[in-house]
């Protein structure tokens, strides 16, 4: 029981901040597509 | 901790240096404006940053990429510049450098593409080239990485090394650069001599720098003095090419003294071969040949046996192992149903279809790496031009059929805000990658025998509705002047492996990652939606909350032939990603692999529905990451909206079309 109780825990809440994580990055639009995101210290926010 | 800048004329391999340099791995491409914004990546040893900028042929920007240059020159610190610059276009590529010499920073050029020069005639004595301009000259070879230690090197010890460089613009101008530098304020944060060379070009970024201090007026008008007497004493039309004439002038000693040139005996391949793939008739037969075949090789030819052997393993062996570990455990009903039913259903509904991505994205790779779509996008221009755009516009949406998003981005490049407007409008009606899922799984069902004919028949039919909307708004809504359309075409060289599969892992890794996370996510949910329902949970699915919401959308849409709550719900899903259509699909059918899925569709489905929900899919709504970088891109909620709006409408009229008039036809 507990088990299973951990099981859906663990699999509704990575669904969740799965989706939660993608709809917030897509909505960033252009840096969620640049591969360099992560060592870019521009972030895409320096230019207007 | 240095920074320093990268930049160079488009396509000279700056991307390429970068990544060598920074050891980071970014997007490559064989023609000009793939990096349209800077990016900054840090440097293998440490010691500082390299700033990768957009690629210029002037400090004066046209466009909306090189304007990024300008005002990264006017308002960033930096400790030096590495140029780069392509030995075989040597002439055009110092008229930048000699802006960049002028600004004072440390700089070392980076000699590339001495290969191609070398095949053209051209060789180059960099001793030469390095004393008459004063700095380092290194050859390099972007590509591959040769010369990257030299630079590093160099890095460390020629930062101090400020340029002295300096070209004589004649007595009259020098006076008038003299004035200007007197009337700048001492604290300026930029070369005053620069700005002043800068002002008399006619640099917008640098002109609206200064425009709020105390002496702009007074400098202005110096400027138009100074235009007025070049016009009338020299007989030079404008000071901007006046300045020009001297710098030509001073390249052309350069390379007297630097460059040895033979008759060029190789007619080039290049050549060659750009006979007849860039013939005004047959160019674009060869276009659509190339086409089509990409996707005879990614559905017909390699992709189905490899799919078919995942499926295997997916809903064979992995379900199996599943099933037995869940058991083992004593998992609950709810559980294996949420593990069997949603995840593996919806994840590897969508992972079965890896294989043709990724050989769709490793023939494209190949196409963009060889220097063809350059091409592609000159065949295209007599078209492009019919309808209010210019070849040009072509390569972002080229660059849309891998992701829309960067398709979008790559508008930038566009000088016309009209046309750059226009052109992200009408790039998410490109097939982007991630609607090819759709594709494979119901050309599976229904096309068995013409997969690549009917894929390749969605991907024209996306620029043909593109081309066909471009007219009518350019005549309508977004009318306004035409502008010209100058490529530059790389020589073809062959794609490097390495290079190759890197590129095409970085366009398919997005996708995996992507199964793992959002497809997780959004199939668990889908399932929890179709497992539960008013009446509490484990319900039969039509009673489910998913049948309710998809419910609300099947009348609309039965006139297109799919009025079931099925297609009704995996379409509302889909504006998250486009793949989740097809996990959404494979969870509501609930069946153990795509063959049945396929087998099931064919119940709900006819060949033509098939057809026109593919329509529909390809056109109806850009993604939500799409439509947030149309947002960003275009700067309008009106036009982000109308992106929206227009593509739903055409979806619905052209699926409604293809539907009611096959039906007539008796299909």
């Amino acid at each position: 029981m507990l088990l299973n109780i951990l099981f859906a825990l663990l699999i509704f809440g990575y669904a969740g901040w799965a989706i939660f994580r993608h709809v917030k990055k897509s909505k960033q639009g252009k840096c969620a597509a640049c591969s360099l995101a992560k060592n870019c210290e521009t972030k895409c926010d320096s230019i207007s | 901790m240095l920074n320093i800048a990268l930049i160079g004329n488009p396509n000279t391999g700056k991307t390429s240096l970068f990544n060598n340099l920074t050891g980071t791995y970014q997007y490559v491409g064989n023609w000009s404006g793939v990096t349209v914004e800077k990016k900054v990546g840090v440097i293998k040893n440490k010691k500082g940053n390299l700033i990768d900028l957009p690629g210029v042929y002037s400090l004066s920007p046209l466009s909306k990429d090189e304007a990024v240059v300008s005002h990264f020159f006017v308002t960033e610190q930096f400790d030096g510049i590495i140029n780069i610059v392509d030995a075989s276009q040597i002439e055009r590529n110092l008229l930048l450098t000699m802006q960049l010499l002028e600004f004072g920073k440390p700089l070392i050029i980076g000699l590339n593409m001495t290969d191609v020069a070398k095949r053209r005639g051209i060789t180059i004595d960099e001793t030469i080239l390095s004393k008459l301009l004063q700095v380092p000259v290194v050859p390099v070879i972007a590509r591959s990485g040769k010369g990257t230690g030299t630079i590093n090197d160099l890095l460390e010890t020629n930062h101090q090394t400020e340029s002295s460089f300096k070209i004589d613009y004649g007595q009259l101008v020098e006076d008038r650069i003299k004035k200007i530098i007197s009337m700048l304020p001492s604290e300026l944060s930029i070369p005053k001599r620069w700005t002043a060379i800068q002002l008399l070009e006619g640099n917008a970024e640098v002109t609206k720098f200064i425009a709020s201090f105390e002496n702009a007026n007074q400098i202005n008008q110096i400027i138009q003095e100074t235009n007025e007497y070049v016009k009338r004493e020299l007989g030079v039309p404008t000071l901007a090419r006046w300045i020009y004439s001297v710098r030509k002038e001073f390249i052309d000693q350069v390379i007297a003294k630097s460059v040895v040139s033979q008759q060029d005996q190789d007619k080039s391949l290049t050549e060659k071969i750009d006979r007849v793939v860039t013939h005004p008739l047959l160019g674009i037969p060869i276009f659509l040949v190339t086409m089509f075949l990409m996707f005879k090789l990614t559905f017909d030819w390699l992709g189905l046996p490899l799919s078919d052997m995942l499926d295997g393993f997916l809903s064979g062996s992995l379900t199996n192992w599943l099933t037995s570990g869940l058991n083992a455990l004593q998992a609950s009903d709810f559980i294996k149903a949420v593990v069997l039913d949603g995840i593996v259903a919806g994840v590897g509904g969508v992972l079965v279809f890896v294989p043709q991505i990724f050989i769709l994205f490793l023939l494209i790779s190949f196409l963009e790496d060889s220097g063809y779509m350059s091409r592609a996008a000159l065949v295209m221009d007599r078209t492009m031009e019919m309808v209010g755009l210019n070849g040009k516009a072509f390569i972002p949406m080229i660059i849309g059929f891998g992701c829309n998003v960067p398709g979008v981005m790559a508008a930038r490049t566009i000088e016309q805000p009209r046309e750059r407007l226009l052109t992200i409008l009408l790039t998410p009606l490109m097939s982007c990658s991630a609607r090819l899922p759709v594709y494979a799984l119901f050309v599976g069902a229904f096309f068995a025998k013409y997969q690549a004919l009917v894929v390749f028949s969605l991907y024209v039919l996306g620029i043909v509705v593109a081309l066909t909307l471009a007219k009518i708004f350019s005549m309508t809504i977004l009318k306004g002047e035409f502008s010209m359309f100058v490529v530059e075409l790389p020589p073809y060289r062959m794609p490097q492996g390495k290079a190759l599969f890197r590129s095409t892992w970085d366009k398919g890794k997005g996708f995996i990652k992507k199964a793992g996370t959002f497809i997780f996510g959004g199939s668990v949910m889908i399932w929890l939606m179709s497992y539960a329902g008013p009446g509490g949970f484990d319900v039969k699915m039509d009673d489910s909350f998913l049948a309710m919401i998809g419910g609300v959308l099947a009348p609309i849409l039965a006139p297109l032939g799919f009025g079931s709550w099925q297609a009704g719900a995996s379409l509302i899903t889909g504006f998250l990603a486009k793949e989740v259509v097809v996990s959404a699909m494979n969870i509501i059918y609930h069946v153990p692999n795509a063959d049945s899925l396929q087998g099931l569709l064919s119940n709900e489905f006819s060949p033509l529905s098939a057809f026109s929900f593919m329509v529909f899919v390809l056109l109806y709504v850009p993604c939500l990451a799409t439509v947030a970088t149309i947002r960003k891109e275009a700067g309008s909620a009106k036009w982000t909206y109308f992106s929206v709006g227009y593509a739903l409408v055409i979806a619905y009229l052209l699926s409604l079309v293809i539907y009611q008039v096959g039906r007539l036809l008796g299909y």
